[in-house]
């Protein structure tokens, strides 16, 4: 599949505005519960960066769509298409982040700020579902069509958006214990994230595809081979489906994707919140510059995560182009017309 | 219920793209506006069309099968682009089970296209939004049009008659005999979607051709030398369907 940018940007942004919030909310209530209530800046800040996060994320899938001004049908169909289910999905969420913050700055009670940001936290659940199951609803894409997408989008919003939060916490000196749980969960939702993003990539290494060309043409032999794909150039279907950019450096991608979103972080966390758990209450080295990184690290990571997502799709009906996997078998006439060659004959 | 639906005849195809060609004349001019190419003349045209004409080599040489694929919407009857569509843009007509979309409510998000397992929805880049073969929805209920012209284009402009348009599901229509008396199949039988369009399978062809008429070139490129070939003899037998 071509990378849709757009859509990157949103799932990559969004995910991590609502992995953001569930954790600032998980911060908020363990502040209530232990006696030692979180900052109102971090409440804020945090309210606000997920917002502006979010609506980056909306606003970037906007370009994806030609007629957005249309966006407002999209309500129609939530009970049978994913996709409208996270257009509604997403103005709820938003909605809830804001009036979290807005009960936050008006120093409203803490049970009725904390039922807002639950209500936040199950729409934020629900959207990564929605937005997970518009990849896994769609069978003909077998990379795609597995419960790991929803949990991956799932794991990765709130390992990303966790680190936002710890950086929070940071900057802003939080309280002790808050500090200490959300750091401990960071770190188990990071690695947590890390196995099953390789599990998920092990899976797709031996991947069955039912569908044949056998299948898709209806012809029972064993080589068929397209010789004319009927059209002199690349049309919607072959740009679309067939998307052959960065062949050689998807490796190198996958390896650094790896390593920003999962190695880097997990080693930053190790070194930077260690002094936490001697006891050593200390605003962090640098004010949570280390913090901010492992954040950054991590929404780049998944940018590329997102990226190799998208391009490692292959589509069922790449099969009519000569083969799931390597459509790229060289029309032999086609490659001798564009060098000038003589035409073979036949 | 009735669905209309294409039949089109794999050992009948000559591969000659009138249907096609056809298909993207009738659509550039009937009743749904125009289907704009982007640099038509150029050298990299690109453009939205119904229908398309694929060649497949089937075999290795000298043994091969030429088997030209045409290919347009199956118009299926559980069509996976219609469930997914957030504007409900896509639909399915229930009276005569077309598959169409709705221009004014397309958001251009191409979820549709993604859902489809043959590749036959078309993102029109001028317009923004998502296009397909309407089975000449424009042209089978035209009253202005001559009644045995009542058909899609491609059907008219088949100079084999390799394609038969009708309902399926009834079994007195010519295409439902198309399918019962010439075997017909669907493509991707297990892909769920259920297609209506059907294609009579492909017969093996064969010629008789000595080894003299055959230079193989080292490192195993293979080349026809083009002379005339004296056909011994043609043996029509079944080439097997696939699913």
């Amino acid at each position: 599949m071509s990378p849709e940018y757009s859509i990157i940007l949103l799932t990559v942004f969004a995910g991590a505005g609502q992995g953001l919030f569930a954790c600032l909310v998980a911060g908020d209530a363990l502040g209530f519960i232990t006696g030692a209530p979180m900052d109102i800046n971090i409440m804020l800040t945090g309210a606000a960066v997920s917002l502006g996060m979010t609506i980056a994320g909306v606003g970037s899938s906007f370009l994806h769509l030609t007629h957005p001004e249309r966006g407002i049908k999209t309500i129609k169909q939530w009970k049978k298409s994913w996709l409208s289910l996270e257009a509604i999905l997403l103005p709820v969420f938003m909605g809830f982040v804001a009036l979290y913050g807005i009960l936050a700055y008006y120093g409203a009670d803490t049970s009725l700020r904390l039922i807002a940001g639950g209500l936040g936290v199950v729409s934020a659940m629900a959207l990564y579902l929605a937005s997970g199951m518009i990849y896994a609803a769609v069978p003909y894409i077998k990379e795609w069509s597995t419960p790991y997408t929803p949990i991956n989008f799932t794991m990765i919003g709130l390992a990303s958006g966790g680190a936002l939060q710890v950086g929070l916490l940071r900057f802003f000196n939080g309280p002790h214990i808050t500090s200490i749980v959300m750091i401990a969960g960071l770190f188990a939702v990071t690695f947590t994230a890390m196995v099953i993003k390789l599990a998920y990539y092990l899976r797709n290494r031996r991947l069955y595809q039912p569908l044949t060309i056998q299948s898709a043409l209806g012809i029972n032999h064993p080589d068929i081979v397209l010789m004319d794909m009927g059209t002199g150039y690349m049309h919607y279907n072959t740009k679309e489906y067939d998307y052959k950019g960065y062949q050689n450096s998807r490796g190198t991608i996958r390896i650094a994707s790896i390593a920003l979103l999962f190695i880097l972080p997990l080693a930053l966390m190790t070194f930077d919140y260690m002094p936490l758990f001697n006891g050593d209450s200390a605003v962090a080295v640098g004010g949570g510059v280390l913090a901010l990184i492992t954040a950054v690290s991590m929404i780049a990571g998944a940018l590329m995560e997102r990226w190799l997502f998208f391009v490692d799709g292959s589509h069922a009906q790449n099969l009519y182009y000569g083969g799931s996997k390597d459509f790229a078998a060289p029309n032999p006439i086609l490659q001798a017309s564009k060098k000038g060659a003589p035409l073979p004959p036949g | 219920m009735k669905q209309l639906a294409l039949v089109i005849d794999l050992y009948k195809c000559v591969g000659c793209h009138a249907c096609a060609v056809n298909c993207k004349s009738w659509n550039s001019t009937g009743q749904f506006g125009p289907l704009k190419d982007h640099d038509p003349y150029g050298k990299e045209p690109t453009g939205v069309w119904f229908n398309r004409v694929q060649t497949y080599e089937v075999g290795s040489f000298p043994d091969t099968q030429v088997i030209n694929f045409p290919k347009s919407c199956m118009h299926c009857a559980d069509a996976p682009c219609v469930s997914v569509c957030p504007t409900n843009a896509s639909f399915k007509r229930e009276e005569d089970g077309i598959v169409l979309v709705n221009y004014d409510d397309c958001i251009g998000c191409k979820y549709c296209s993604w859902a489809c397992p043959y590749g036959c929805r078309e993102f029109d880049e001028f317009e923004g939004v998502m296009k397909k073969c309407t089975l000449c929805v424009d042209r089978i209920y035209n009253t202005d049009l001559p009644e045995d012209e009542r058909q899609p284009a491609c059907v008219l402009s088949c100079p084999t008659r390799a394609r038969v348009f009708g309902d399926i599901n009834d079994p007195q229509s010519e295409a439902s005999k198309a399918i019962s008396k010439g075997m017909g199949y669907k493509l991707m039988p297990d892909s769920g979607a259920n297609p209506s369009n059907h294609y009579l399978p492909h017969r093996k062809v064969s010629v008789k051709v000595d080894d003299d008429e055959i230079t193989v070139k080292k490192q195993g490129a293979i080349k026809a030398v083009r002379r005339k070939v004296d056909v011994e003899e043609v043996v029509i037998e079944d080439f097997g369907i696939g699913g």
